[in-house]
């Protein structure tokens, strides 16, 4: 099991912020990917994929390894967003569309209040990788791109949207309050905390 | 339970839209032809989404692994729709690689039984129900995971489920179930009302708190199964009540009444 990507949308369908992480490759030494040990100058290199399986780069970067190994912010503007998004968006539309939540419970029941509520996509899956959605009452569009046998991560990407994404961005002063195109999350306790947490779960490394 | 089924014909057309219960939002004709064009769209385009991390191990995968058996099952890929031209060779043999083992016995199973009857009489469902065990073992390696490689497969929500299965010639039957497949509908409505309320309560407490530690997630895989079993069935009834009748022309709208007949009693039995 693995999480491959992070994907968050604002409410303009922008991508303000996109992770992809390394994949774990079975190495000689079979050193379960961590991106954050200490000790930089032992763990494997994986920055790049063809070289990692036989080489142990002794001198990896420190650097690197500060915002871990993987592409972040890159595929922003790239296809491959637009296509999760668009994706995302459709089905997203389908699940509100088919089943409205006020026409299917009691009208007497004044415990709940029946415009607060309606059908949220949750995931979506292929035989390759599972998609964990999350919105937020404001427009925000967290996905998480993990293994298809990967359990539900709802709670994880609720975890990333109120402790990490609310502390640090959203509660932030000198982020932006909207991004433009172009514009993206580039505050590094956001990312570094995202990265922690994401590498700490256990269907990243199980 | 069971909500609705859509036949989609290969070019992502609706041929098909039948609701097996009152849960969903009745839609106009028209956002059901959106409807079936959308996950047409949306299946294909999962495709393309597949990590690079994916294609980056498959690849390494494949260089250290030798050949093995890669092209004695050769893999008819009979007009395959849209999302399989996608697929990138590597993967399709490596699949193949790794299932054939468990595929030859039960074709050659199949097979057999396809050329040792040949009663014109009997109908399909028949044959594999002779031959059930190895077409259960062969549908399940070889059938299903050859006709929806990287397509869309499974969409969940909070209150339905999506199941997509796409047969080789490009024909997609979706069904729309309730988040657990196997929850009747008389049994939340009319024999406990107390329980159902409390039921619904919760399901919409749930979904206001967004909170979904809770959610019966070792269920997918099994009500997934299960799906992928009825849509198999009713891609028999298919061909049995709607390919072999004379007056049905090619993906166009199904209008049989033998075919509605046949997949309600399925579906009412399920």
């Amino acid at each position: 099991m693995a999480i491959y990507s992070c994907w968050i949308f604002n409410r303009h369908c922008n991508c303000v912020y996109s992770r992809e992480w390394e994949p774990k490759i079975p190495t000689a030494g079979s050193r379960l990917f961590s991106p954050f040990t200490n000790n930089s100058s032992t763990s494997t290199s994986t920055n790049s994929t063809t070289t990692s399986s036989s080489t142990v780069n002794q001198t990896a970067s420190t650097s690197k390894n500060e915002l871990g190994n993987g592409l972040t912010n890159v595929s922003n503007q790239n296809d491959k967003a637009k296509l999760l998004f668009g994706a995302i968006f459709s089905l997203r539309n389908i699940a509100s569309k088919l089943y409205s939540p006020k026409n299917n419970h009691d009208p007497n029941d004044e415990s709940i209040n029946p415009n607060s509520i309606s059908n949220y996509l949750t995931t979506f899956s292929t035989n390759n990788y599972r998609v964990h959605y999350f919105e937020s009452a404001s427009n925000w569009k967290i996905a998480l791109i993990s293994d298809p046998k990967c359990q539900d991560l709802q709670s994880a990407l609720n975890f990333i949207y109120v402790q990490l994404f609310n502390d640090f961005v959203v509660k932030n002063a000198l982020s932006q309050i909207d991004f433009d195109e172009g514009e993206y999350i580039d505050n590094p306790a956001f990312i570094n905390g995202l990265d922690n947490y994401v590498t700490s779960l256990p269907a990243f490394t199980s | 339970m069971i909500h609705s089924l859509y036949i989609l014909n290969k070019a992502g057309g609706l041929v098909y839209q039948q609701d097996y219960s009152s849960t969903l939002n009745k839609l106009s004709i028209n956002d059901y032809l959106v409807f079936a064009g959308t996950i047409h769209g949306v299946h294909a385009i999962a495709s393309k989404l597949t990590p690079t991390q994916i294609t980056c191990s498959n690849k390494n995968a494949n260089t250290t692994g030798t050949p093995l058996l890669g092209s004695t099952v050769s893999t008819p890929k009979l007009g395959s729709s849209g999302a399989n031209h996608i697929t990138s060779p590597r993967m399709e043999s490596q699949s193949t690689m790794m299932r054939d083992q468990d595929n030859a016995d039960g074709l050659w199973h199949l097979i057999n039984n396809f050329t040792n009857i040949n009663n014109p009489s009997v109908n399909n469902a028949d044959l594999l129900s002779s031959s059930s065990v190895s077409y259960n073992k062969l549908s399940s390696n070889f059938f299903y995971m050859k006709s929806n490689v990287t397509g869309l497969n499974i969409v969940e929500t909070d209150f339905f489920n999506i199941f997509i299965f796409q047969t080789l010639t490009g024909i997609k039957f979706i069904l729309i179930t309730s988040p657990d497949i196997h929850k009747k509908e008389g049994a939340s409505d009319g024999n406990n009302p107390e329980v159902s309320k409390q039921e619904e309560t919760e399901k919409v407490n749930l979904s206001l708190n967004r909170d979904v530690n809770s959610r019966p997630d070792k269920d997918l895989s099994s009500s997934y199964e299960v799906a992928e079993e009825l849509l198999r069935k009713i891609y028999i009834l298919y061909g049995d009540y709607v390919m072999k009748n004379p007056f049905y022309s090619m993906d166009m709208p199904i209008k049989a009444e033998l075919f509605d007949i046949k997949v309600r009693a399925l579906i009412e039995s399920f």
